[in-house]
């Protein structure tokens, strides 16, 4: 069968500091690639990941750093950026590259990734050593049920967040409830219980209609019932000041007329301006002194003193004249603003009769009472104006306040009902959702419950199953050894929690790593991981085992071996990295194992150059090559053939059980092992299974007699006489190799559909 | 060459647990419906399922 990878690039990624290939052969389904520590294994595993999984690989499971520690910027090569990380992938199922975007790993085509599985030793401890929390979540990878746990998480989250509701819902109601109570007691505790209470204030509708409000209608008649006691007020302050002004009047003009009757006794009517002008005349005239008129001599200040005499007396009628003038003024004034007074208050009754026609269309009782009052003030009042309102103001008061009293009694009554009716709605509204939440988180609860169980009993069941393969395969490693019934299963109260048991020479059910060996731990982790990976493979899945071999012995190792040749059909291909050269030991001496492996070597590391593959050629292919050169290295393909014969005829000896004398350490020469072989077992057959053609038995003297002819050739080139081997003939060389090729051939044939096994 | 896409483990586990709420009637048919489309993606939202278990909300309907 074909195997699943071509070809796999990888550019300034970690230890590939210069872009590197590996071309996987298509008709070898394992690719073991060996290197020492440090060379760059672990950075094609971590690439196969990436471009697989869009993980970061190992350092993934490292601790370095802090919590906010970006892992990703550490992948590119050192002195590279993130966006020159490059990884290709080709495969027979398409093709694939994974760069490093700016969040996250970016493969593209995004769909349709490979199955990549990758197993390190981190892994194995966390499959065998760790507790049953970090096992599950190393197996829930192979299980894959992402999906189911993302809808069993929204599950679960809805059954809190109802069962939340139902609670709060539940307070609520309770809370509701209580505010009731408390509104039942604060009002007398009348009826039964609070709810039967609270029903029938509800119903009670409402007793009388409500009266019209009188305040507007009152506003007006109270503002001139007000007036009128500062318009008696004013009255009676213009009336008094009317009055004192008319006594004024007939006092000033008592004065004046006094005044003008004791000046008409000593002046002559009319001598005023002549007495002014003869003054005027003298204060001019400083020289004047006789009069102008009658040559009467006189001395002009006397003249002027005594002038001015006599016109003070007469300004003094003029002055009285001015006062009586302005006090007459004054009381016409006077007069007019008591008139005004007297005017308003006569206006009063017909301005209140206005007012009192909105009242009189009230049909409300306190209305009409009011009304009759001020109409009766309004009588009294065009009797005597002098009556004052204050009686009338205090009835109408009293009635008002009265009506405020009843209305604001009303309205608690009415605030009283609105709030039961509230209350009542809410008590009734989260009595309804209190019973719905409470039906529905139990339903959400019985759905968790059931997706929970059926996860566990699908995990369980696969986990049986993949008890069952671990043991098989652990036990083809350990056999005849007294430990296994490996039982894996999830945890009764243990939510994603997977428990580990073994047998252990008759104690059953233990922890195996309280009993197994490290080596035995490290086997019984592969097994886990093979047989989960096992589980899902198919022809997409890729096993990648990243040195996960270093504490197994050599032939636990040669079982291990054996055991991968075996599964390697159930993958799409199986790499495996190692630092270990026993291991790929093995694998070359194991027919299935290597006639399914492509051997790669991985050259030291640099920094400038990273890492680069060696080529590893079969010896077959080396001996095959030198000996179809011209001119032939007769030392070299003599040496090779012999070599090569000495690791075959090893080969036969073992598969036949041929015994063999005791040497340490174990050395045989070529002519010791054909000795061994003798007569009888080269007529035997070699039984050979061709693929696809039944059985075919051949004589192994076919292929040892012409061997045995041939081989005193590796003594020749052994020995270095230049003088032999120059007398050598190629042809016999050749001859040696071919035949040396054909027995390799006869049991381990590198074209697939040959292949051959020694049974 | 692949071969023929076999069930995942996700369509294993969401059809037995479809088949076990179908069993209780914790949900109705279109719930179910709902709910087996939200698996086949992993998409169910808390506020999908709440809706599931809801009242006076239309069958299958999200808020």
């Amino acid at each position: 069968m074909s195997s699943l990878l071509r070809k796999l690039t990888i550019g300034h990624f970690r230890g590939a500091c210069q872009p590197v290939c590996l071309e996987f052969k298509p008709e070898k389904k394992i690719a073991l690639i060996s290197g020492n520590n440090g060379t760059g294994k672990s950075t094609i595993c971590d690439a196969l990941e990436m471009i697989g999984c869009s993980q970061i690989g190992s350092i993934g499971d490292k601790k370095f750093g802090g919590a906010g520690t970006n892992k990703k910027t550490f992948l590119p090569s050192l002195d590279r950026k993130e966006t020159d990380v490059k990884i290709e992938l080709a495969s027979i199922e398409g093709n694939w590259t994974a760069t490093l975007g700016k969040k996250e790993i970016c493969v593209a085509p995004s769909s349709d990734q490979l199955d990549m599985r990758v197993l390190r030793r981190s892994n194995i401890l966390r499959i065998v050593e760790a507790n049953g929390t970090d096992r599950y979540q190393v197996m829930r990878e192979f299980l894959d049920l992402s999906k189911i746990e993302a809808v069993e998480r929204a599950l679960r989250e809805a059954a809190t967040t109802l069962g939340d509701n139902a609670n709060s819902t539940a307070t609520d109601l309770s809370n509701s409830k209580r505010q009731l109570e408390d509104l039942w007691h604060d009002n007398g505790s009348k009826g039964e219980t609070a709810a039967s209470w609270a029903a029938t204030i509800i119903e009670k509708k409402s007793a009388v209609q409500r009266p019209a409000d009188l305040k507007p209608l009152l506003k007006e008649p109270k503002r001139i019932l007000n007036s009128i006691s500062a318009l008696n007020l004013e009255f009676s302050q213009k009336q008094k000041s009317f009055e004192k002004t008319a006594a004024e009047q007939t006092s000033s003009d008592a004065e004046l007329q006094e005044t003008i009757a004791q000046l008409a006794s000593v002046e002559p009517a009319g001598i005023l301006d002549s007495l002014e002008s003869a003054l005027q005349f003298l204060k001019k005239e400083s020289n004047a002194k006789e009069c102008p008129v009658c040559s009467t001599p006189f001395r002009r200040a006397d003249l002027i003193s005594m002038i001015e005499a006599r016109l003070i007396k007469m300004k003094a009628v003029q002055l009285a004249s001015v006062k009586c003038k302005g006090i007459e003024a004054s009381l016409t004034s006077a007069k007019s603003i008591l008139a005004d007074v007297v005017q308003r208050k006569a206006a009063i009754p017909d301005a209140l009769t206005r007012m009192l026609a909105p009242l009189q269309e009230s049909a409300d009782t306190d209305a009409k009472m009011i009304r009759v009052l001020i109409e009766d003030f309004v009588k009294q009042y065009q009797t005597d104006d002098k009556v004052l309102p204050e009686k009338l103001l205090l009835e109408i008061e009293e009635i008002s306040a009265k009506r405020d009293k009843e209305a604001a009694e009303e309205d608690a009554e009415d605030r009283l009902k609105k709030q039961l009716e509230r209350l009542v709605e809410t008590i009734a509204s989260k009595q309804k959702s209190s019973e719905e939440y409470v039906t529905a988180a139990g339903k959400a609860d019985k759905a968790v419950k059931i997706t929970e169980n059926e996860r566990k009993r699908y995990v369980d069941e696969v986990l049986v199953q993949i008890s069952t393969e671990v043991n098989t395969l652990f036990s083809r490693l350990h056999p005849d050894e007294k430990l296994g019934g490996i039982r894996l299963s999830v945890k009764e109260r243990g939510q994603g929690s997977v428990e580990m048991t073994s047998d252990f020479h008759g104690k059953s059910r233990v922890p195996p790593e309280a009993f197994f060996s490290d080596s035995h731990l490290d086997t019984l982790g592969i097994c886990v991981f093979v047989a989960l990976a096992k589980a899902n493979g198919n022809s997409r899945t890729v096993l990648v085992l990243d040195d996960v071999v270093s504490s197994i012995d050599r032939d636990h190792l040669s079982r291990l071996v054996q055991l991968i040749s075996d599964e390697a059909s159930n993958f799409g291909h199986v790499i495996i990295t190692t630092h270990l050269e026993i291991l790929e030991e093995w694998f070359r001496h194991n027919t299935k194992a290597a006639n399914q492996t492509q051997f790669e070597r991985i050259a030291e590391w640099n920094i400038s150059s990273g890492f680069r593959f060696i080529a590893r050629e079969f010896q077959t292919d080396l001996l095959r090559s030198m000996i179809g050169k011209s001119p032939l290295d007769k030392s070299g393909a003599g040496q090779k053939a012999g070599s090569l014969l000495e690791v075959l005829l090893n080969q036969i000896t073992l598969s036949y059980r041929v015994p063999m004398p005791r040497v340490s350490p174990v050395k045989y020469s070529i002519g010791e092992y054909l000795q061994a072989l003798n007569r009888e077992i080269r007529e035997d057959k070699i039984k050979v299974d061709i693929q696809g053609t039944g059985k075919v038995s051949t004589p192994l003297s076919q292929y040892l007699d012409p061997i045995e002819n041939t081989a005193w050739i590796r003594n020749v080139v052994d020995h270095g006489n230049i003088e032999l081997n120059a007398m050598l003939p190629e042809g016999d060389v050749k001859q040696f190799g071919d035949l040396v090729l054909k027995l390799n051939d006869e049991f381990c044939c590198n074209i697939p559909e040959h292949k051959k096994q020694l049974c | 060459m692949s071969q023929a896409k076999s069930k995942q483990p996700d369509e294993i586990v969401a059809e037995r647990i479809i088949l076990e709420l179908g069993k209780v009637k914790i949900l109705s048919a279109r719930n179910l419906n709902l709910l087996r489309e939200k698996f086949a993606n992993g998409t169910l939202s808390q506020d999908d399922a709440e809706s599931l278990f809801e009242f006076d909300r239309p069958e299958g309907g999200t808020k």
